[in-house]
């Protein structure tokens, strides 16, 4: 009886039951949309901060101290310790190796620039193609790594085409040279026996950095003029990290302080800190350093994005909360005939109770699950319009999400079913209330 | 013989295939006191919805104090039924919010002017001068539809149309009603009422039977 | 009867009684209309406050990628140091609410206890609102007259084998100047900043032999409301001697997480307004629905369809205005909560969030009110009117 009576009068008020699910559905997107958002957000920006460059940088592991002050080194003859290039893939195949963007290898060496003395020429990666196992198209450099270096003119090419090889010219240094794009220029390695080559200028390099004095020109091109085959001095790594928090921290005063349990949680985590270390293990001999301008800078950045949305999303759903208890008030409100007449009848309040509210547990697991579907649609909408690319669903939204529509629906008809059990049949029927 | 005030040739209503009112053919005269009697179903309620523009027909004539309603725009039977109708509900319908002096001055309102005074002398004829500023749900069911009554009544209609007036009353109420009945037709009004109740058939000048939609008996 | 102008007055005087009227006694359901509509104006109202203050707010969070502006000698002066003082008088240009912190920069070449190290001086106060992100082990020297103090590099204190609290000589071939400083703290950033050794300015002028001078100044600038290149024309032009320039690693990248982020709280604040507004026209629907039979009544008795719509949207207005201005008020206290627990710092008042949160307050609420009214009084009266 129970039931047919639930069926009867959810079919009866049809129409505003439609309105009532409606707004649930609706809320329940938004919170949905907002909740998958909030999650996704730092992995998104944390993608986005890519474009301030690489975050970590790995060196030889070294005794000797540089001494250069604004490009010029103080002090060329110490022992040079150099990375193997073809150790460098393996940066690519740690624990969190899908965190790792890109790298950027870097060897600078001092030239002689069409009879000019202390000058310095970088070579690295534009944009090559690097064999790793599991991804045969990885392609990385510095196009990756520092996406705010611009180029007037063309990139130069990996290899060295018909005209020879390409070469970026610092915007510093071709200022002082009065060097533009298809001039050649011929390149001496410091030294008396050094070797000479001859490159041509494809475009002119703007980084804000010490670049902009130096060229820069493909890898393999600086090691066989630097007679240096197969060595690299530095490698920039850009990875998406998460903020630093009292784990990382702790780890990284003293990772022997940790437990098993913090250890593994710590390694298992994307904290900047633990991936160097992941670094330093998979390649002998190096240290991998966070730069902390980058890293730091992210983790703020990142951490106050995820906050934001966070607080604009309890914020949303308490608005949407209150916005649904009114509503159901009103449903309630309207039927008090109703409930005076099933008083009447010889029903017990806790009857007219279970009734209206599981009337209302339904429409709310329904509005609920309606939203959750609504809403995994719109966080589609958000992602691909302000990412460009998919906002992952999290599972654990949809019980949340059934859960809150239901009890947001259940309170809302609570207070008003309370007060119009409390009435006196007659009082209702005949509309004197 | 008095003027007519309202005649139907063939009055039907239909919904799709039942057909509630079929062909009714009937003339009131201005003062007339016409019942309309017939069992559930039979299109009592039906047939006055028509005759107080509160409802058109699908089919057939009905001419109003010399107005030929069938073609009116919905705006226009408004103005009608405002100028020439007072209605009485069995379920007495009064705006919750307003008072029993306002609820009267509301149909003043709609009209054309406000005059509380007027609105007050309505309500002391049908008795409840003292209680014209209560809500309706601070009012009996008599007390009810006396303010019903008293709105009917407010701008001069030329005909009054009830439906089962007494329906939801006790018979102390109803003996209230049917006086305040008897008091309008006495001063030359014309009545046209729903009713179940015999008694007050009694008092009409004419009785008209319905049965399945037509007109068995008009007395 | 009642002449033409009183009969006027009476009928706006009966007019406005049915208004009052049916808020005063349909008391729980004007809260509810009242309910909804004031939260849904506060939400928006917060929202929009918050839109409008993002790339202020988030161009100052960006400052914690450090110095975005660049200040030193300009290459066709030849020289590789300027006068500090001019420096001082080119950071002045620069609005004091939009600069976050300012160092100038002085470098040489120093011999320590085990070896060569370049140091720098520095203005240590200007130093750390520049570089929120040095991670710091001991401490910051604070006082910048404190000329017994440094703080080192973590890859130069590892090498030279120096912890906290330390005493190391430092000394300068060219000038003959030796001193003794305590290491204050251990700096670490992941850049040629791990291999140098930082000292007050001054301090450093002097065992530098550079008395006056600096080699460069970084500024942190909000770039939000400032034309940074403009700036940098500016300085330029000011001072000749002076090549001043926006660091593009950190600017430029600035501009594109703040479109990101401004972006992103955009279409939120669309998507919540959109949503929030159709919650509160449904509920508003709904509340009217349940008129459907007084407004059966009222055509019955002789009202007009005009008539009966003006009647809803004059109370709709009433009590939407006033859930509006209680919507603002809460709206914007909402906002500040918003911006102290994310920000710390207030959102400050705009009066674009006023026709922001108006406009589809009004809308909606109007709608709300004249569509299921205007489904109601298409319905013959006497249909709703037998409902029972």
């Amino acid at each position: 009886m129970f039931f047919l009576m639930l069926r009867q009068s959810f079919f009866r008020g049809r129409k505003r039951k439609a309105l009532a699910t409606l707004t649930i559905v609706l809320s329940a997107s938004l919170i949905t949309a907002l909740m998958n958002v909030s999650i996704e957000v730092g992995d998104k920006m944390a993608r986005e901060m890519k474009s301030y460059g690489a975050n970590i940088n790995m060196v030889p592991k070294s005794e000797a101290i540089p001494l250069e002050i604004g490009g010029v080194d103080y002090n060329p003859l110490k022992d040079r310790v150099f990375l193997n290039e073809a150790d460098l893939p393996k940066v690519k195949e740690i624990f969190w190796h899908n965190n790792i963007v890109g790298f950027a290898p870097f060897l600078k060496t001092p030239v002689e620039l069409n009879g000019k003395k202390g000058c310095s020429l970088i070579g690295t990666n534009f944009d090559r193609q690097v064999p790793i196992a599991g991804d045969e198209e990885f392609r990385t450099g510095v196009k990756t790594v520092f996406p705010y270096w611009q180029v007037k003119g063309e990139w130069p090419a990996e290899e060295a085409g018909t005209s020879g090889n390409g070469v970026l010219a610092g915007a510093t240094l071709a200022r002082e040279l009065g060097v533009k794009p298809g001039d050649r220029l011929t390149v001496k390695a410091a030294g008396d026996a050094g070797r000479e080559e001859s490159f041509v200028v494809t475009g002119i390099l703007t980084t804000g950095g010490a670049e902009e004095s130096a060229l820069v020109a493909p890898l393999p091109a600086v090691q066989r003029l630097a007679g240096m085959e197969g060595k690299v001095q530095s490698l920039s790594v850009s990875a998406l990290t998460v903020p630093e928090d009292k784990l990382s921290r702790k780890a990284r005063q003293n990772n022997e302080a940790l437990d098993s349990l913090e250890y593994d949680r710590w390694y298992c985590t994307a904290y900047v800190s633990s991936i160097t270390h992941q670094i330093e293990e998979a390649i002998p001999n190096v240290t991998a350093r966070p730069i902390w301008q980058v890293a730091a800078g992210e983790g703020a950045v990142v951490n106050k994005i995820q906050l934001l949305m966070i607080v604009v999303t309890i914020a949303a759903f308490i608005a949407s909360g209150l916005g649904i208890s009114s509503l159901m008030a009103t449903t309630i409100m309207e039927r008090s005939r109703e409930i005076g007449l099933m008083k009447a009848l010889g029903a017990a309040d806790w009857e007219v109770y279970l009734l209206f509210l599981s009337e209302s547990a339904f429409v709310g697991v329904l509005g609920g699950l309606l939203g959750c579907v609504a809403g995994a649609g719109l966080s589609q909408v958000i992602g691909l319009s302000i990412f460009g690319s998919y906002v992952s669903f999290s599972p654990i939204v949809v019980p949340v999400n059934v859960a809150v529509s239901v009890l947001i629906a259940l309170s809302g008809s609570l207070m008003p079913s309370r007060l119009i059990t409390g009435l006196y049949p007659a009082e209702v029927l005949h509309g004197r209330r | 013989m008095k003027k007519t005030v309202l005649e139907t040739k063939g009055l039907t209503k239909r919904y799709g295939s039942v057909t509630p009112l079929d062909s009714i053919d009937m003339q009131v005269r201005e003062g007339e006191w016409v019942a309309i009697m017939g069992p559930s179903g039979s299109g009592k309620t039906t047939m006055l919805n028509l005759l107080s523009l509160l409802d058109s027909p699908t089919e057939g004539e009905y001419i109003l104090d010399g107005v030929a309603t069938a073609t009116l725009a919905e705006k226009e039977r408004v103005a009608v039924r405002r100028e020439k109708i007072g209605l009485v509900f069995q379920q007495f319908h009064l705006v919750s919010y307003l008072t029993a002096l306002e609820n009267v001055m509301l149909a003043q309102y709609y009209h054309s002017m406000i005059d509380k005074d007027d609105a007050m002398e309505a309500l002391e004829r049908v008795g409840l001068g003292h209680r014209t500023d209560h809500l309706p749900s601070q009012l009996s069911g008599g007390e009810q539809q006396r303010v019903c009554i008293a709105r009917a009544l407010i701008n001069q209609p030329a005909i009054i149309m009830a439906d089962e007036p007494t329906g939801n009353l006790d018979e102390a109420n109803e003996g209230v009603v049917l006086e305040l009945f008897k008091e309008l037709h006495r001063e030359g009004r014309t009545i046209i009422m729903v009713t179940h109740n015999p008694e007050l058939a009694d008092f009409a000048d004419r009785v008209v039977r319905l049965h399945h939609g037509r007109i068995e008996k008009d007395a | 009867m009642a002449g033409g102008k009183r009969s006027d007055t009476t009928k706006n005087a009966m007019f406005l009684r049915i208004i009052t009227k049916s808020l005063k006694v349909r008391k729980n359901r004007v809260f509810i209309t009242f309910f909804s509509i004031m939260i849904g104006a506060a939400i928006i109202t917060a929202l929009a406050s918050v839109y409008f203050d993002i790339s202020a707010k988030m161009s100052r969070e960006l400052r914690a990628y450090g110095a975005n502006f660049f200040i030193g000698p300009s290459a066709a002066s030849g020289s590789r140091t300027v006068e500090a003082a001019t420096i001082d008088n080119a950071v002045e240009m620069v609005p004091a609410d939009k600069l976050t912190g300012a160092s100038p920069y002085v470098y040489g070449v120093v011999r320590l206890d085990l070896g060569n190290a370049v140091m720098t001086g520095v203005d240590f106060a200007g130093l750390r609102r520049l570089s929120p992100y040095w991670q710091v082990e001991g401490k910051w020297i604070t006082a910048d007259f404190d000329d017994e103090s440094c703080m080192i590099g973590k890859t130069l204190a590892k090498n030279m084998e120096l912890k906290i609290g330390d005493s190391v000589t430092v000394m300068r071939n060219e000038t003959g100047f030796q001193k003794s400083l305590v290491v204050k703290g251990i700096a670490e950033t992941g850049q040629a900043e791990d291999e140098q050794i930082f000292v007050n300015l001054p301090l450093a002028q002097k065992i530098l032999g550079m008395e006056g001078k600096a080699n460069h100044a970084m500024l942190s600038i909000v770039t939000e409301g400032t034309d940074i290149d403009g700036l940098a024309k500016r300085m330029a032009d000011s001072y000749p001697g002076l090549d001043a320039k926006p660091i593009r690693k950190v600017s430029s990248s600035e501009g594109k997480i703040l479109d990101k982020i401004k972006g992103l709280m955009a279409i939120v604040a669309v998507i919540i307004l959109t949503v929030t507004t159709l919650c509160v026209m449904t509920t508003l629907i709904t509340v009217v629905s349940e008129r459907t039979r007084e407004i059966g009544l009222m055509k019955a008795i002789g009202a007009d369809d005009r008539e009966i719509v003006r009647q809803f949207i004059a109370e709709t207005l009433v009590i939407g205005f006033a859930g509006i201005a209680a919507g603002l008020v809460v709206g914007f206290l909402l906002a500040q909560v918003l911006g102290h627990a994310v920000f710390g710092s207030a959102i400050s008042l705009r009066l674009i969030v006023l026709p922001v949160t108006l406009i589809p307050s009004v809308a909606a609420a109007l709608l709300a009110a004249v569509l299921p009214v205007r489904m109601a009084v298409r319905v013959v009266p006497a249909q709703v009117l037998k409902e029972d």
